[in-house]
C-alpha cells in the first residue's frame, strides 16, 4: 500500500468502516511517521465518540472471567518460560558441567541426580501446562474465608484445575499476603471417602501468586479444596483455612 | 478485498492535542499500593510480566467505557464476549501495545470497536448466506437522530449535530452502526469516493470541534 493510498483510508479505518486490506494498512502505519501521526489524531477523535455513549456497568461476572482467564494465560506463559528456562538457564549449564566432569573426573552421582531432577521438573511442568491449556479442563474457584487474615473485599482467591482422565491437578492461589515467619500456605484436597490430605506447600511470588501441580490423580472424587495457613513444622491437620471450594 | 479482522491494531505515534486523558478515578486506581499513580502504559508493562493486579487495574479503568461502547454496537450479550476477549488479548499479546506510540485508552477502545465491527460483519455475512433471512429489520442500523439523542456527552452530540447532514450520517452510521464504507455507499446510493470524502471531512471537522476551534465543515466533494 502506498503512502497516498494509506492516507486516503485512515479516516475509514479509524471509524471502523474500512473494508480493504487492513493488514497492508497496518504495515504502512508501522513504517510511516506521517500516517502514524495522522492516525493518532483520528484516534483521539474516535475516542471521544466512544466515550460519548451512555455508560453501562458491565456485569460482575465479566471482571471475574477476565481475571480468571488472564491468570490461566499467565500461568501458561509462565510454564512456557519455565520450560524454556532449563534449556538456557539450567540444562545447558548442567550439560556443560556434565561434559567437563566426564572429561575431567567422570560423571558423578550428584550431577546425574541434578539432571534427573531437571527432567522430572520438566515433565511436571508439561503436565501442568497440558491441563491449563485444555479447553475441557474444569475450573473451580476457591473463595476467600473472611477472618483474621483476609478481610472483606480481599482480592485473594484461588482456582483448582482438573479434568477427567488426566492424572494431574493444579491448585493456584492469588493475592495472598506473605505468610508470617515459620508459617506457609498449603493446599489440601478432601476426597469423597472423607480423607483429607495436604498436597503441597505454596511458594508465593511477590504478587502473592503460587501454584501446586499435583500428579497421580484426576480429582474427580474431590469434594473440597482448601488453602490453609499453618506452621511449616506441622501439617498433620489443616491449619487456618484461608481459601476454599466450595465456598462455605 | 474485504478485511475480516484487525489482528494487530496500530496505535498513534503521538498523543493528539485535545485528547482527553483517562477520566475520573481511573488514574488513581493503581493496583496494590494505595496513594501511588501508575499509568496505563506502566500497567501494561506489568501485565506483560504476568501481573494480574495490573490487569485488574486496567479493567477497572476502562471496562465501563469499553462495555458501554460494545453494548451500543453489538448488544449486551456479545459485548461481554468482545470486552472479555479484548482484555484477555492484553495478556496473550501484551506486545501489541507500544506505550511509546500513544495512549493506551485510545488504542484499547479502538481495538474493542474493531472487534465489534468484526462481529457485526460476521452477523451480516451469516444472515446474507441464508436466503430466508435476506432482510432482517433488527439488523438495520438505528436512525441517526436516535443515535444522536442517546449520546450522553452533550459536547460530542452537539459537535456531530453541527456537521452537514451528509457527513453526520456517514460518521454515525459507520462508527455507531458498524457500516462499512461500501455498505454506506450502497445504502446512501452515492459513489464510494463520496463516502470517503464525507468521512474524511466529517472526522476533521469533529476533531476541530473537539479542539474548540470548529470552523466550517467544508463543501462535499464527489470525486
Amino acid at each position: 500500500m502506498t503512502h497516498e493510498e494509506a492516507a486516503a483510508v485512515l479516516p475509514d479505518f479509524a471509524l471502523g468502516a474500512f473494508d480493504g486490506d487492513a493488514a497492508a494498512l497496518e504495515r504502512h502505519l508501522d513504517t510511516c511517521a506521517v500516517c502514524s501521526a495522522q492516525w493518532s489524531l483520528y484516534l483521539a477523535t474516535t475516542t471521544r465518540l466512544a466515550e460519548a455513549v451512555p455508560v453501562l456497568d458491565p456485569p460482575e461476572r465479566l471482571r471475574a472471567a477476565v481475571l480468571a482467564d488472564g491468570a490461566v494465560l499467565r500461568a501458561d506463559r509462565r510454564y512456557r518460560q519455565h520450560r524454556r528456562r532449563p534449556i538456557t538457564g539450567f540444562l545447558l549449564p548442567a550439560a556443560a558441567v556434565l561434559i567437563l566432569t566426564i572429561g575431567l573426573a567422570g560423571r558423578t552421582l550428584q550431577q546425574q541426580q541434578r539432571l534427573e531432577a531437571a527432567q522430572a521438573e520438566l515433565r511436571v511442568d508439561g503436565q501442568g501446562l497440558a491441563l491449563l491449556t485444555s479447553t475441557e479442563t474444569t475450573v473451580q474457584r476457591l473463595e476467600p474465608v473472611i477472618g483474621p487474615l483476609l478481610g472483606p473485599g480481599t482480592p485473594a482467591h484461588g482456582h483448582w484445575y482438573h479434568r477427567q482422565g488426566i492424572q494431574t491437578q493444579v491448585l493456584v492461589a492469588e493475592f495472598l499476603p506473605a505468610p508470617p515467619p515459620g508459617e506457609a500456605y498449603f493446599g489440601w484436597l478432601q476426597r469423597a471417602d472423607g480423607s483429607l490430605e495436604a498436597r503441597g506447600r505454596f511458594a508465593l511470588d511477590s504478587q502473592g501468586y503460587g501454584r501446586l501441580i499435583l500428579l497421580g490423580h484426576e480429582g474427580t472424587d474431590v469434594t473440597t479444596a482448601l488453602v490453609t495457613l499453618q506452621a511449616t513444622s506441622s501439617v498433620a491437620a489443616p491449619g487456618q483455612v484461608v481459601l476454599r471450594w466450595p465456598a462455605g | 478485498m474485504r478485511a475480516e479482522s484487525y489482528p494487530t491494531l496500530k496505535h498513534p505515534a503521538t498523543t493528539g492535542p485535545g485528547e482527553r486523558g483517562t477520566p475520573g478515578p481511573s488514574r488513581a486506581t493503581t493496583g496494590r499500593r494505595e496513594g501511588t499513580v501508575v499509568s496505563d502504559s506502566a500497567l501494561m508493562l506489568r501485565v506483560a510480566d504476568g501481573d494480574r493486579a495490573a490487569l485488574a487495574a486496567l479493567y477497572d479503568r476502562h471496562a465501563r467505557v469499553a462495555y458501554s461502547l460494545a453494548t451500543r454496537l453489538v448488544g449486551s450479550a456479545t459485548a461481554e464476549d468482545v470486552v472479555h476477549d479484548a482484555f484477555v488479548a492484553l495478556v496473550e499479546r501484551p506486545g501489541s501495545f507500544d506505550s511509546a506510540r500513544g495512549e493506551f485508552r485510545s488504542w484499547f477502545l479502538t481495538a474493542v470497536h474493531h472487534r465489534c465491527i468484526n462481529q457485526l460483519r460476521l452477523r451480516n455475512r451469516t444472515t446474507s448466506d441464508d436466503e430466508a433471512l435476506v432482510s432482517l429489520p433488527d439488523s438495520a442500523p438505528e436512525p441517526v437522530e436516535a443515535v444522536l439523542r442517546a449520546l450522553q456527552d452533550a459536547s460530542v452530540r452537539e459537535a456531530l449535530q453541527r456537521l452537514p447532514q451528509a457527513q453526520q450520517e456517514v460518521l454515525v452510521l459507520a462508527y455507531y452502526g458498524g457500516m462499512s464504507q461500501s455498505a454506506l455507499a450502497g445504502r446512501l446510493r452515492v459513489p464510494l469516493g463520496t463516502v470517503k470524502a464525507r468521512m474524511r471531512r466529517g472526522l476533521i471537522a469533529l476533531r476541530s470541534a473537539f479542539l474548540g476551534d470548529a470552523g466550517p465543515a467544508g463543501e462535499e466533494v464527489t470525486p
